[in-house]
């Protein structure tokens, strides 16, 4: 059976978290730009790259590395936010179609230009996904 | 029954990283990922010349000596960070990261 688009898994995954929904009102996009019009705050998830593998104890599946982006106008929703979606992907490991956090690497940062100021959490996340049976 | 206990060599890895043909091959690999940059950036007409200057001021080089040793590969142009991991206004084309993936290294974040 095909192996599942990582981005795709990992947005339905997202989306089926009641926490993620409460905080982003369901704004979470796979698409590299942002769509025109959006609102805050949002989540986007970029694909930087992915494999198909099978190592030993492992269901045959797929590695992605990912970067998960959150905006928000308040630092302290851009957290519940990247909680909540962190969360939601430390997925049970090997089960089918699931979706699991290898190793996340977070970044912080501020953008003072935009109007008004937004503040960003970024994650590079190398995830894997389960074969779907 | 007989069991053999490893005893990993506290000096292998610090004589690896000192040993100037181990050094060779990591910057071979390093001048491989910032060649591979290129190739991993859009062209056409969503590239246009901030895509090329990425490019054209990627690096890779030497860093450290001894242990500390280490090969960085980057670019500078000084608003490579909107290429690599974009922002509310740009997408995050990563040529960098998809190019270490590309080489066939492991990326893992932090840095050391």
């Amino acid at each position: 059976m095909a192996l599942a688009d990582p981005l795709v898994v990992c947005r339905e995954t997202l989306l089926a978290d009641p926490a993620v929904v409460a905080a982003t009102g369901g704004r979470v996009y796979a698409t590299p730009a942002l769509p025109v019009g959006h609102s805050y705050p949002c989540v986007r998830l970029t694909l930087v790259g992915a494999s198909g593998h099978t190592p030993v104890g492992f269901r045959q599946g797929m590695e992605a590395a990912v970067q998960l982006d959150a905006w928000a106008e308040d630092m302290t929703v851009v957290s519940t936010v990247a909680e909540a979606c962190l969360d939601a992907l430390h997925g049970v490991p090997d089960q089918p179609g699931a979706v699991y956090i290898k190793a996340v690497f977070e970044a912080r940062e501020l953008d003072e230009a935009a109007q008004p100021p937004l503040h960003r959490y970024r994650a590079d996340l190398s995830v894997r996904v389960a074969k779907i049976d | 029954m007989r069991v053999t206990k490893f005893v990993a060599s506290p000096g292998f890895i610090p004589g690896l990283m000192a040993d100037p043909k181990f050094q060779g091959a990591i910057l071979a690999k390093g001048i491989d990922v910032r060649k591979g940059i290129k190739g991993n950036l859009p062209s056409g007409a969503s590239g246009g010349r901030r895509v090329a200057a990425y490019a054209r001021k990627a690096y890779a080089e030497k860093d450290g000596q001894g242990r500390d040793f280490r090969v960085v590969v980057g670019t500078r142009w000084r608003l490579g960070h909107l290429i690599e991991f974009g922002s509310v206004n740009n997408p995050a084309y990563s040529p960098l990261r998809k190019s270490v993936l590309a080489a066939g290294l492991r990326l893992s974040g932090g840095g050391r």
